[in-house]
Order: structure tokens, then sequence, then C-alpha cells
């Protein structure tokens, strides 16, 4: 089977695959839930330099501590990103193709 | 160790030279040979200790042509790599001055990472501006031409800074060596020196140049281009100015700016260079925490970036190859033909996105690995890593997207002309491919080569937490962009993004404008009073002068006359405006200027 066809039956199962991919998410979070709970008792209070105390460090310390922080960073993150470059950058300096034609 | 040393630049030189002399049946094989030999050359290098060759004396300097270390060593293997990759994608191109310019452009910055002193830093940094340039024009559109003449500019600007610094700086220190800068109480000479440098490295606002000329080079030069100028200043900063504070905050600036310009850009390969932008980023970053493990993480994330971003290259390269069109708003639904160059880009796409098993995975974690490491470099680390959430969503999921599926939006035209690219492209990208996956799945490949050795035997990349912790950032990205795409929130559309070239770009027209108009006003007005107050006498006199000299003075002049025609004649080739020409002489005048002021200055100190 070549690889246009591999495709093509991908794509004639288009839900099978969405379905599959949603259970990666799931089996990714749980995973990491497994991996929290495993460490969880040889876990030790993070080492914060006194002149670092606030947000950065507390940040810090939620990911540490916190199960599927990254998740929620991935998923807020792109949004955002996508929403500060659409939505406020875009409209400043996106100009029509010909801009710098003479 | 043998005393002979052969500089690998050389090798590539010559071979420039040669090539047009070479017969059209051995010209394939020896366009395969020569980067090939100067990259088996690089590595025979290896694992030998730490040595200086080719010094010269020059006046009262020691010019150093060959410092061979561990820092040196892991950039040029991977450069001279780069070159036979680069070179076999290329392969089928006719134009014998195509593959020399680029050989050119390699050997400037082998020379440049295998430069001991400043000087010959200098010399190499400037033959790699002006052997690159020829990599956009050869592409002949007048957009082309246009963008090589502000890339030219740019980097000469950016020379001239390095060399005021290098002069100022020899002049305070009577030394030529190129070593670890004062990074703390840093001069103006080194200063001016670091502008040279990380104008290179296209740190903003010094940037713009890059996102406006890579996409204007030819199919297979902006595959060379992508790979060599940024990571030749990367090794520059590494040696320079490892642990200077200002580039964590530079380098996490430039992560983000090439972000945010990929996100909304539509264009692939202009996508791509602000990627260049954002990766060389975390280079930067990497180089100002001046940990060991920051700067082995700079040097690994400079060796995967040149596979991975030529890989890209190549990708959007075969699109402009084969269908003539890289916007992705005239593009969509190509993987039914060029499925292919779907795959191996893709493959470029999760290696920068450093997805577990490719090489980007093993590489930047260390950078962000560092950031974390340091309670008051968390916030570097963690915009890093938002930085990294934008990565994925350009190279692994909007090009491929929008590019191979989506909705098809391509012209007839288009749609008749896609297809795979010929055998080399693919074999070239292949091997890129298969680069990728080999340095994220075999770590000594990459860490054996790596300047600490102790911090990167101590480093491990596949711990539970590092790989729970990027397929969670990466997946959950992924759920992000096809929420987006079903909300029909992303699709591409034509337009220009402005970027800071705007203001030399814009800046050069109101020159043109000033001389066009005022000036040129005042020069015709001038003329007509010439004309009516000057010309008619001067005439009159002129003749009864001109009867004298007929008579009296042609024979005794004679002589000089021709002199003075001959020496016109010459100067006529400068002021037809043949501006590649009177650049090469601008060039070597200054070049003799600066020979002559180190000169005096070595006689008068």
């Amino acid at each position: 089977m070549n690889l246009l066809q591999i495709i093509e039956s991908l794509r004639r199962n288009l839900k099978t695959v969405v379905l599959g991919c949603y259970a990666v998410l799931v089996l990714v979070v749980a995973a990491d839930v497994t991996r929290w709970a495993l460490t969880a008792h040889s876990r030790e209070a993070p080492v914060t330099a006194e002149s670092v105390q606030g947000f950065w460090a507390s940040l810090f310390e939620a990911a540490e501590t916190i199960p599927v922080f990254w998740t929620v960073f991935g998923f807020l993150g792109c949004v955002l990103l996508v929403i500060v470059s659409k939505a406020v950058v875009g409209p400043v300096v996106t100009k029509p193709e010909d801009f710098y034609d003479e | 160790m043998s005393n002979l040393w052969i500089h690998p630049s050389l090798l590539l030189i010559g071979g420039a030279l040669l090539l047009p002399l070479i017969p059209k049946a051995f010209k394939k094989a020896f366009l395969l040979a020569v980067p090939l030999a100067t990259f088996g050359l690089v590595l025979s290098m290896l694992g030998q200790p730490a040595a200086v060759h080719g010094q010269i004396t020059f006046l009262h300097w020691t010019l150093t042509f060959g410092r061979v270390d561990s820092l040196s060593l892991v950039f040029a293997v991977i450069m001279s790599g780069m070159c036979c990759i680069g070179t076999l994608y290329g392969l089928h191109v006719e134009e014998d001055a195509q593959h020399s310019a680029a050989w050119v452009y390699v050997s400037g910055s082998l020379g440049a990472i295998f430069a001991g002193d400043l000087l010959t830093l200098f010399l190499f940094w400037e033959l790699m501006a002006f052997s690159s340039v020829f990599l956009i024009w050869f592409r002949r559109r007048p957009e082309s031409t246009a963008a090589g003449f502000r890339y030219l500019l740019v980097h000469v600007a950016g020379g001239l800074s390095l060399l005021a610094g290098l002069i100022l700086y020899v002049h305070a220190t009577h030394s030529i060596e190129f070593k670890l800068f004062a990074i703390h109480n840093t001069s103006v000479a080194e200063y001016l020196i670091l502008i040279g440098i990380i104008l290179n490295a296209a740190v903003p606002p010094l940037h713009a140049w890059l996102p406006d000329a890579y996409p204007e080079g030819t199919f297979n030069g902006s595959v060379f281009l992508s790979a060599f100028t940024t990571k030749t200043a990367v090794y520059a900063l590494c040696r320079g100015f490892a642990g200077m504070e200002l580039l964590v905050w530079l380098g996490v600036i430039m992560s983000l700016y090439g972000v945010v310009y990929a996100i909304i850009e539509n264009d692939i390969r202009r996508l791509f260079a602000y990627h260049i932008v954002s990766q060389v980023g975390y280079m930067v970053a990497g180089v100002g925490i001046g940990t060991a493990l920051a700067i082995n993480g700079a040097c690994a994330h400079a060796f995967a970036h040149i596979l991975y971003k030529g890989l890209l290259f190549m990708g959007g390269g075969s699109v402009l190859f084969m269908t003539g069109e890289t916007r992705m708003s005239q593009l969509g639904g190509l993987y039914k033909k060029m499925p292919w160059t779907f795959l191996l880009t893709l493959i470029g796409g999760l290696s920068i996105s450093a997805f577990p098993l490719f090489s980007g995975f093993v590489s930047k974690s260390m950078i962000v690995q560092a950031g974390f490491d340091d309670p008051h470099l968390y916030w570097a680390a963690f915009f890093l890593m938002l930085a990294s959430i934008g990565t994925f969503y350009c190279n692994g999921l909007k090009v491929p997207y929008f590019v191979w599926f989506g909705k098809d939006k391509c012209s007839p035209a288009v749609r008749e002309r896609a297809g795979d690219p010929p055998w080399n492209m693919l074999a070239a990208m292949g091997l890129a491919a298969f680069l990728c996956i080999f340095l994220g799945c075999y770590t000594p490949a990459l860490y054996n080569l790596l300047p600490f050795q102790a911090a990167a035997h101590a480093y491990n990349a596949y711990t539970p937490f590092h790989i729970s912790e990027t397929l969670q950032v990466l997946l959950f990205t992924a759920l992000g962009f096809f929420l987006l795409v079903r909300l029909q929130k992303i699709e591409p559309h034509a337009g220009t993004n402005v970027d800071l070239d705007w203001f030399y770009r814009i800046g050069g027209r109101a020159f043109l404008w000033l001389a066009r108009k005022p000036v040129q006003l005042i020069d015709t007005a001038v003329g007509e009073i010439y004309r009516v107050g000057g010309l008619v006498p001067l005439m009159k006199s002129a003749s009864l002068v001109g009867r004298f000299d007929n008579h009296v003075i042609d024979g005794a002049v004679d002589g000089l006359a021709s002199t003075v025609r001959s020496i016109g004649q010459r100067l006529r080739g400068v002021q037809r405006g043949a501006m590649q020409d009177n650049l090469t002489v601008g060039f070597a005048i200054v070049a003799g200027l600066i020979l002559a002021f180190l000169f005096f200055k070595g006689f008068s100190s």
C-alpha cells in the first residue's frame, strides 16, 4: 500500500481517526495523573530563593506539583497566542499584498 | 597527528573555482564529491585534542585560520554536513554559478567558525554576506533583486559595526584574539562587535532582513541561507558573549516575536523564516544563561535546527519548485499530488516542535531546563515554553494542514503542475528527515559532540516528567488548533505583514523622492541658468580657442589626451552603475583602509 492510499484510507475513516485522537488526549492526561500519583510521596518542597517569591515562583511550584498543569498551559497558550496575533498584532501590521509595490 | 592541516574552506573554494571547468559527464559526481570531501575532512578532526593550525604572521599580528576545539567542531560538522544535503537537493540545477555561490558561502561560515582571531573572523564574515546574496539574486525576479540589495546593505552596515568595534577593541587591548569578551563591564568596542554579531543572528530590532530576504531566494538557495548565517552568529555568541544577561532578554523576545509574526503569515517560506528568528531566540537565550547545560543546549539546538530547518525549507522549496506558489491562501489539498513532500515536511515540523523521538526534543529542552534550574530565570523558561506552543502550531499544524489538506484553493495551473519533486530533492529531504529522527532517538550521536561533556552525559531528555510535559503541551495545542479550524478563525488570508524593514523600504523611497523632486528641480534650474548665461558665450570663446588649439597646442597634447582617454574609459566602468562591481571595489578599498590603519597603528604603538 503506498503512502497516498494510506492517507486516503485515513481520510475515509475520519470519524475513527478523530476518536482515536481524543483517546490519545485522554491517555496523555491519565498518564500524567498516574505519574503525579506515583511521585507524590518522593517529591520534596521546591527550593526557591527568598528573592524570587512571587508570580514566577508560584507558577513554577504549580507546574511541579499540580497534575495536568501543562495540559492547561498548552491549550490556553495556543488560544492566547492566536488571539494576540490575529486580533491585536494582525490588524496593525497586515497590509494589502501590493503594499510595497510602486 | 600530521603537521599538514587543510582548511575545509579551501576545498569548497577550490571546488567552486574548478566547477565551470568540469566536463558535463562528471559534473554531478563532482558536485557530490566536493562537499563530501569537506565533510570527511571535518570528521577527521573529531577525537583529536584541541589545537591551533594555520597561523600566519601578518605585520605584527598573528592570524589564526584553524582553531580546532570542541566548540568549533560541533558547528563545523553540521555545517559541512548540511552542505552535502543542500547540494544534493539542488543537484539538477544546471547553472554552475549557483553551486559556486553556495559553496563559497559555506566556506565563509566554516572560515568564521575556525577563525581564532577577530580579523580572520571579519574576513570570512564578509565573505558570507557577499556570496550568499547571489543565492537571492539568482531567482531573477525583480522582487528578489531588490530584496538582495536590501539584504546586502543591512549586512554591510552590520559588518561596519563589527569592523568599528574590532578596530576600537584592538586599539584598547592590543590583541586580536577572539575569546570571551568582558560580559559585565562591556566596553563600547565590545558592544559594537555584539551588534555586528546579533544582526547576523537576526535579533530584533535587527532581524527584518531575514524574513525579507530568505523567502525571495531560489528554491535551493534558501535551504543554504536558512542554515549558515544565523548559526555562525550563534557560534560567535557562544565564543564571545556566553553568560551575558542581556542575551536572555533578547532571546526570549525574539522567540516570541518570530512566533507571533509566523501565526499571521500567509507565505510558507516566510513563515519558516520567522521561525528561524524564533528558534535562534532559544539559542541566544541559552548563550545568555551561560551555564554548561545552556551552552550545550545552544550548540545542540543549532545542530538540530540546521537539519530540521533545512528540511522545512526543502519542503517549502519543493512546493515552490513544483507549483510556483508558496502562499497558503492559494494552496490546499496537495496531499493527492505531493504525499511524500507532505510526510517529509511533517517530520521537519515535528522535529522543530520538539516532539519526543524527534531531534528538537533532545536539544531545545536543555535550554529550557537551564532556565528552570535558576529561580531568577523561571520567567524566561516559561516564555520559551509558550513560544514552543507557537512553533508546533505553525510548523507542525498550520503549514501541513493548509498546504496539503484544508480547502483546495489552488488555481488550475498550480494543480496541474503539482507533484512530488525529482529524486535528488526527495533523497535530500529523506536524508535530513532520517537524521532528525536518528538524533531524537539516539542521543549520544549529538551529545558526544557537545563542548561540555560532563554536563552532556549528566543530562537525560527522556525523563517521565519531560515526556509527559511535552506531550501535554503539544497535543493540547493541536486540540486548540483544530477547534480554531472548526470555528473558521484561522483561514490564511492574502496580505503583506509590515515589519521593521518598513523603515528602510519606505525611508529609501523618501530619499528617492527627495532625489527625484527637489534636487532635480534645482538641477534643472541650474542647468537652464548655465545654458543661457554660460554656455552660449562659452561656445563663442571656445571656437576661438579651438582655432588656436588646432594649430599650436595639438601636437604637444596629443600624447596626454590619449592617456586621459584611457583613464576615462576605465572610470566609465564605475560610472555605468554596475552595482555589484562597485560594491566589490568599495569593499576592497575599505579592506585596504583597515589594513593600512592597523599597519600604522602597529608602527605607532
